[in-house]
C-alpha cells in the first residue's frame, strides 16, 4: 500500500463518517420535522375542533338570537294588543262616562252621535223612539241623512227600506242587527245599512239607531269594539235617552 | 324625546277624552284641550305644546286653518301636528298637508296607530 493509497483510504473514511453525520443529521432533521409535522397537524386538528365548537357556538348564538327576536315580536304584539284592549276600554269608558254625564236632552243626543261618529266610524246614524202607544218609531234625530227620508221609514224606498226591514226585525227580535256580516265582521259594501241597535231599557225596547253607510277608512269593517259599542249604546244610550225624557217633560 | 306636553284641539268631548286616555300610555305627557280652532292657535301660543292633535272640522275655525295660522307664528310654526280627523278623501288629505301639517290620522283612532305616529315624529325629530 502507498501513501497514496492510505490518503485515498483516510479521505473515503472521513468522506464515509461525514455522510454518516449527514445522514445522522438528515435523519434527526427528519425526526424533527415529523415531530413538527405532527404537533402541526395535531394543532390544527385542535383547531378544527375548537372551530367546530366555535361554529357549534355561532350556530346556538344564531339560534338564540332568533328565538329572542320571535320572543319580542311576541312581546310586542302583545303590548300592541294590550295598548288597543286599554284604548278600546277606554273608549267603552267614554262613552258610558258621556251618555250619563248630563240629563239634557239635546246633549244626550249630540253625545249618541259623537260616539258613532268618532267611535263606530259612521256619519251617517239615525235615532228612533219607539211610541209606546201606536208601536211605531218616531224620528229623534239625523246625522248625514235626508230627515225626510227617515220620516217615511215604513215606505218601500231603497235604504230606507232596509232600515225599515232592520227596525221591525229589532222590534221583533230585541236585538241588534247587523247587516250582511260574515264571522260578525265584513259588512256588504254595498248595503245602505250597517247596523240597527235597539234600545231597551228594564227588558223593554223603547227606541233604535240606525247606522248606515261606514267611513271609508274602515274599509266596510265592524271591529270586535263596534259590537261592544253597539251593547253599550243599547243599554246606556236607551237609559240616558230615557232619563233626559223624564226631565224634560217634568 | 317623546312629547312632555300635547295640544288637543277638537269640539269632540268624545273624541279629547278619547285622545287623552290613549295619552296617558306616555307617561309624565301633559295633555291640554281647546275645543275649536280659535282656541287651539290661542293655546298652541300660550302653551307651547310639543305636539298639537288637530280635528278638521271645528266651529269657529276648522283644522286647516287652525294649522295655517299656527304654522304663520314664529313662536309655534315648528310644533309638529298631526290631523285626526273623518275625513279620508284624498283631496282633504292634500288640503291637511298644504296647511302644514305632519302626519295624518284617520277617526276612528287605534291606540297603537296614535302612539306610533306620535313616536315616530319624536324620533324624527331627535338630533
Amino acid at each position: 500500500m502507498t501513501n497514496d493509497d492510505g490518503r485515498n483510504g483516510d479521505y473515503v473514511l472521513q468522506v464515509r463518517d461525514n455522510t454518516h453525520k449527514y445522514m445522522e443529521a438528515l435523519i434527526q432533521e427528519n425526526e424533527r420535522l415529523r415531530t413538527l409535522v405532527s404537533d402541526l397537524e395535531e394543532q390544527r386538528r385542535q383547531g378544527e375542533q375548537q372551530l367546530g365548537i366555535a361554529e357549534s357556538e355561532r350556530q346556538k348564538l344564531a339560534e338564540r338570537i332568533d328565538q329572542i327576536e320571535v320572543e319580542s315580536q311576541s312581546l310586542l304584539d302583545q303590548f300592541q294588543e294590550i295598548e288597543q284592549q286599554n284604548s278600546d276600554l277606554a273608549s267603552l269608558y267614554v262613552a258610558s262616562y258621556r251618555l250619563h254625564e248630563t240629563i239634557e236632552r239635546s246633549e244626550v243626543i249630540a253625545v249618541i252621535e259623537e260616539i258613532v261618529v268618532n267611535m263606530i266610524g259612521s256619519e251617517e246614524l239615525a235615532i228612533f223612539e219607539l211610541d209606546q202607544e201606536t208601536g211605531r218609531f218616531k224620528l229623534v234625530d239625523s246625522l248625514g241623512i235626508d230627515p225626510e227620508d227617515l220620516q217615511r221609514v215604513r215606505l218601500n224606498e231603497s235604504r230606507i227600506d232596509e232600515a225599515s226591514e232592520a227596525l221591525q226585525e229589532v222590534v221583533r227580535t230585541g236585538q241588534r242587527y247587523v247587516v250582511n256580516s260574515i264571522d260578525g265582521e265584513v259588512i256588504d259594501e254595498n248595503s245602505g245599512l250597517t247596523a240597527c241597535v235597539p234600545l231597551v231599557l228594564d227588558g223593554r225596547l223603547i227606541g233604535a239607531i240606525a247606522v248606515f253607510r261606514l267611513l271609508d277608512q274602515k274599509q266596510s269593517r265592524l271591529a270586535p269594539l263596534d259590537f261592544e259599542l253597539f251593547d253599550l249604546l243599547a243599554t246606556h244610550a236607551a237609559s240616558a235617552l230615557y232619563c233626559s225624557e223624564r226631565v224634560a217633560s217634568k | 324625546m317623546k312629547p312632555k306636553k300635547i295640544l288637543i284641539v277638537d269640539d269632540s268631548k268624545v273624541a279629547a277624552m278619547t285622545q287623552e286616555l290613549i295619552l296617558r300610555a306616555l307617561k309624565g305627557c301633559e295633555v291640554i284641550t281647546a275645543e275649536d280652532g280659535i282656541k287651539g292657535v290661542e293655546k298652541a301660543v300660550a302653551e307651547q305644546p310639543d305636539l298639537i292633535l288637530m280635528d278638521v272640522v271645528m266651529p269657529r275655525m276648522n283644522g286647516f286653518e287652525a294649522c295655517r295660522l299656527i304654522r304663520s307664528h314664529e313662536a309655534t310654526g315648528s310644533i309638529p301636528i298631526i290631523m285626526v280627523t273623518t275625513r279620508s278623501e284624498p283631496a282633504h288629505v292634500d288640503e291637511g298637508f298644504a296647511s302644514g301639517c305632519n302626519d295624518y290620522i284617520f277617526k276612528p283612532i287605534g291606540a297603537v296607530e296614535l302612539l306610533e305616529k306620535i313616536q315616530k315624529l319624536a324620533d324624527d325629530r331627535s338630533p
